[in-house]
């Protein structure tokens, strides 16, 4: 039942070691400090403690040995050397290997969490103070109250317990009544209260517990299950169980025997001692006592047992937590219909508007408020803060800046930042990438940067923050900046662009972008995996995002990253081509003309338009994506920021604006470029999503005469 | 009437499967995620049966809830768990000096959960 | 001399727990100083501590000092009668304040 939870504790566990991380790096830095101790022990005692209850026992007992260190640590009992850090680093990373490897973890693992346990032991052994007698005391094998399962042997025997409760036990909110029935649960139970000592109520302390009992009780589960009963109480009581008599019973009992039965199988009593006990004018109990024997109605009892059973046996799922976890798929789901509303109200308001019925047109600007309400209501749900993420990249630069020799900080913003769980996931790897960059090209080493008058740490500064639709994320070093002398020899051998090429300085930064580009002169460890920041670039892009660089020489490089918040929704502009529907992102349409004919102007091979002032080029999509039919006599041109240049795209007619949900493209429309997927409209008919940024990079390749496409776009 | 329960635990699965088990269980639950959190709610609640709290918690501890819990009239009685590990042998005892009706030793089943419950708030 | 016997009720409602046993001690303590019998009625009671007993048995105890009667009365909770039988108080189930008058174990000078 527990292992519903078995996720739950994994993502605790990942923020838990997560936050542990950035709390070992800073403790590095301040060695010793006692918050940040506190701060670590507790992150590793949590996980410790939670482990074995989802299944990770292998983690339990290894986090058992880290904590103890730390514990010692804190208490000033073990001093902490500067390779605790690294070492408890390596034992954080080797418990979240253990949390991904699950219940299996292979023999490699094993052999890695018996290392480190050496590490752990060899650091306890080498720092240990004086005395050395730090091993932990075991815990007590009672300490663990009630026994799982109580049922140790079966063997049925008969005790007598005496009990007297602290007088303190009321105020410790003991519920001691509530101790005899648990006893009388056991088995088969006969208390017998004493109350010679409670006084006149003039003299009696109301909150002090006066009464004891003895207690016969048979029972097959054993001295340990007995006294647990007590064992809250058991240091502030008096608890005595003695043994009466030891008998095989029955294998298979069908249902509790009365003790009264148990004792005449046994020849301890006869029928009629009973029935002349229980004829007694004097009360049982002290008949019984007196012959230290006893026989009781046990059905009101065996019935409490049975319903506890019965009860145990009845769960049922009940929900009434104030937060609830749902799957992924299901919040996609909900997303995805509510992108179908979003599109389907936005038909409705079209429709409204050319029927204007004022009753009509009234329920649909409601509609359209509540839909763009639930829209954001749900877009919420998948909100996260993006800060979950800052402390792997803390990481990165720690590990990397030693690895390289370099002296860097990370100093972050805006953590709270939220924005798309998915976008966040997909941010991950195009940021570690940045900031390797920054670290490997950017950061000058100690040396350099004392000479250039710099301090002698560098600081990559990482910050997000909201701005409309959009998430800027920023990665700003104090480094060296760009050498673009160097960039324009590295495109030069690489053939990225060609020689005599006059190309100025932004367009020069834009080629650390290009595929196969990098200027490191040694292949680092770090910057040389094969993967560029063209890599990143197109992640960034998959995003809807853009990247721009920004640099000066000697003062540093800042990246920063527009991501859209979401990458469900997308508000476009509605336009058609033929028979064919196409969604322009609205946030890079910077505005729509109309065209005829006679206004275009030709340079170069490249159609032109004059728009405000600026001549641009433009591309009549209906040539692109090779539509049928002719272009009516006035087209628009719907012009559109693309990265670092505007462009223009020719279509039939634009008709509005637009909410859309962001499909996938199927197999078909892979090898299209410049769509980046699909939304189905209202009334069912598809719309492609153009990817603005690529449509315009390969329209520029195309028109530059690489490939062959630019006379179908000239014919047009 | 079903049993209140209160739970007080910096770990969100702790809290979650905690109340998971008691929940199928009959009994109401209401969480807090740290000894401070839960103080400011004590005032507020009423007819509280139990009240299950871990020991290491940020903003105020365990130990220290139970003390600043028992001095308020409402909740000098109120039964108390300390969620505890089996390395803290000193925490059962600061605990049980702190005013705490007993303790729960993590990791724990379901059952051994119900049980102590039990034994303390029935 | 009174001239005519006056009586006091107590009748507690809800779970008698722990935090009730020492208001109900001051209660009764005023009833038995003041009355020539006092009724103790269960009806309104769910449940019982062992405080609140304690409380019920040093009531007998002052009132027989006292020549005062104390009588229990009233219908006594299912819960009420299980738990005072598990724990030996009494040997057999007690529905009412009269039978659970005559059953307590120890209650009372007849027994002590």
């Amino acid at each position: 039942m527990i292992d519903g939870f078995k996720e739950t504790f994994r993502e605790e566990a990942e923020e838990l070691l997560s936050g542990l991380e950035g709390i070992l790096l800073e403790l590095e830095t301040k060695p010793g400090d006692p918050e940040l101790l506190n701060a670590a022990f507790r992150a590793v005692h949590t996980i410790k403690g939670s482990a074995g209850m989802f299944g990770f026992e292998a983690i339990g007992r290894f986090a058992h040995d880290l904590e103890n260190i730390m514990d010692r640590i804190r208490s000033g009992s073990l001093s902490m050397t500067k390779d605790f850090a690294d070492l408890a680093l390596s034992c954080r990373d080797h418990i979240r290997t253990l949390l991904a490897a699950d219940e299996d973890p292979g023999p490699a693992i094993q052999e890695r969490t018996g290392q480190l346990v050496e590490a752990l032991r060899a650091y306890a052994a080498k720092g240990s103070r004086a005395d050395g007698g730090e091993s932990e005391a075991p815990s007590e094998g009672r300490a663990d109250a009630l026994t799982d399962n109580p049922d140790a042997g079966g063997e049925e025997t008969v005790w007598r317990l005496s009990f007297k409760p602290g007088q303190g036990v009321f105020r410790s909110g003991t519920k001691v009544l509530r101790l005899l029935e648990e006893l009388s649960e056991l088995g088969d139970c006969a208390c017998f209260p004493h109350t010679e000592n409670i006084p006149e109520l003039e003299k009696l302390d109301p909150e002090a517990c006066l009464t004891s009992w003895d207690a016969i009780i048979a029972s097959g589960k054993g001295p340990d299950a007995i006294k647990d009963v007590f064992i809250f109480i058991e240091s502030e009581s008096e608890i005595a169980l003695e043994k009466i008599e030891e008998a095989a019973i029955l294998q298979e009992r069908e249902e509790p025997k009365k003790l009264g039965e148990i004792l005449l199988d046994r020849g301890i009593v006869t029928r009629a001692a009973i029935d002349e006990a229980l004829r007694s004018q004097r009360r049982l109990g002290e008949v019984l006592i007196e012959k230290k024997l006893v026989s009781k109605e046990q059905v009101e009892s065996a019935l409490v047992e049975q319903e506890h059973l019965k009860r145990v046996q009845e769960r049922q799922v009940d929900t009434g937590a104030a937060s609830i976890r749902v799957a992924s798929e299901k919040l996609d789901q909900l997303v995805d219909l509510v992108g179908e509303l979003v599109t389907l109200q936005a038909r409705l308001s079209q429709t409204a508007l050319g029927i204007q019925d004022p009753g009509l047109t009234g329920i649909s600007e409601m509609f359209d408020r509540l839909i763009s309400q639930l829209r954001d209501n749900t877009m919420s749900i998948r909100m996260l803060p993006i800060g979950s993420t800052f402390n792997k990249f803390r990481r990165v630069v720690r590990d990397l800046s030693l690895e390289l020799g370099k002296d860097a900080e990370l100093a972050t913003e805006g953590a709270e930042t939220e924005l798309d769980k998915t976008v966040i996931e997909k941010l991950g790897d195009p940021l570690v990438h940045i900031i390797r960059n920054s670290l490997d090209h950017g950061i000058e080493r100690p040396a350099d940067r004392l000479a250039a008058g710099k301090p002698r740490s560098g600081t990559i500064r990482l910050s997000a923050m909201h701005s409309g639709a959009y998430v800027l994320i920023q990665v700003a070093d104090d480094g060296a900046g760009l050498d673009r002398a160097a960039i324009k020899a590295k495109a030069l051998e690489r053939g990225i662009i060609s020689p005599g090429a006059d190309l100025p300085d932004q367009e020069i930064d834009q080629l650390i972008f290009a595929p196969g580009f990098s200027t490191a002169k040694t292949v680092t460890k770090v910057s040389g995996r094969g993967v560029g920041m063209d890599v990143v670039k197109r992640e960034i892009d998959s995003l809807g995002g853009t990247v721009l660089l920004k640099s000066e020489r000697g003062h540093g490089t800042t990246m920063t990253l527009k991501i859209p918040l979401t990458l469900a929704i997308i508000e476009g502009l509605l336009v058609k081509v033929a028979d064919e529907f196409y969604v322009v992102p609205l946030s890079s349409v910077d505005g729509c003309i109309e065209i005829r004919s006679d206004e275009v102007v030709e340079r170069d091979g490249k159609r032109i338009i004059t728009y405000r002032g600026e001549l641009l080029p433009f591309v009549p999509l209906r040539t692109w994506f090779d539509s049928p039919g002719e272009a009516p006599a006035i087209s628009q041109i719907v012009i559109v920021n693309a990265l670092d240049s505007r462009i223009g795209f020719v279509v039939d007619q634009v008709i509005g604006d637009y909410q859309t949900v962001v499909k996938p493209l199927g197999r078909l429309y892979r090898n299209v470029r410049g769509l980046s997927g699909a939304t189905i409209l209202g009334d069912g008919t598809v719309a492609l999503i153009l990817d603005v940024n690529r449509l315009s990079q390969a329209v520029k390749r195309d028109s530059t005469g690489r490939a062959g496409r630019d006379e179908a776009l000239l014919d047009a | 009437m079903a049993k209140r329960i209160l739970i007080i635990d910096d770990s969100a699965a702790i809290r979650q499967s905690i109340t998971y088990i008691l929940n199928q269980e009959g009994y109401e639950t209401i969480e807090a995620k740290d000894g401070q959190e839960a103080l400011d709610m004590l005032p507020t609640l009423d007819a509280i049966d139990l009240i299950i709290t871990d020991v290491n918690m940020p903003n105020l501890d365990g130990i220290s809830f139970i003390r600043k819990a028992r001095e308020l009239v409402k909740y000098r009685f109120t039964p108390i768990l300390v969620l505890t590990t089996e390395s803290q042998g000193t925490k059962m005892n600061e605990g049980k000096e702190a005013g705490a009706t007993g303790w729960i030793v993590k990791p724990f089943s379901a059952d051994k959960l119900l049980g102590i419950v039990r034994k303390v708030a029935e | 001399m009174k001239n005519k016997p006056t009586q006091k009720l107590v009748a507690p409602g809800g779970v008698l727990g722990i935090e009730t046993a020492s208001p109900l001690r001051q209660e009764l303590l005023a009833a038995l100083a003041g009355s020539d019998e006092v009724l103790f009625d269960f009806s309104g009671a769910e449940d019982i501590d062992l405080a609140v007993l304690q409380v019920l048995y040093a009531a007998r105890r002052s009132a027989e000092l006292g020549k005062v009667r104390f009588s229990l009365m009233g219908k006594v909770s299912e819960k009420i009668s299980k738990r005072l039988q598990v724990a030996g108080f009494t040997h057999s189930p007690c529905r009412t304040g009269e039978e659970l008058e005559t059953s307590l174990v120890d209650y009372g000078s007849a027994t002590k």
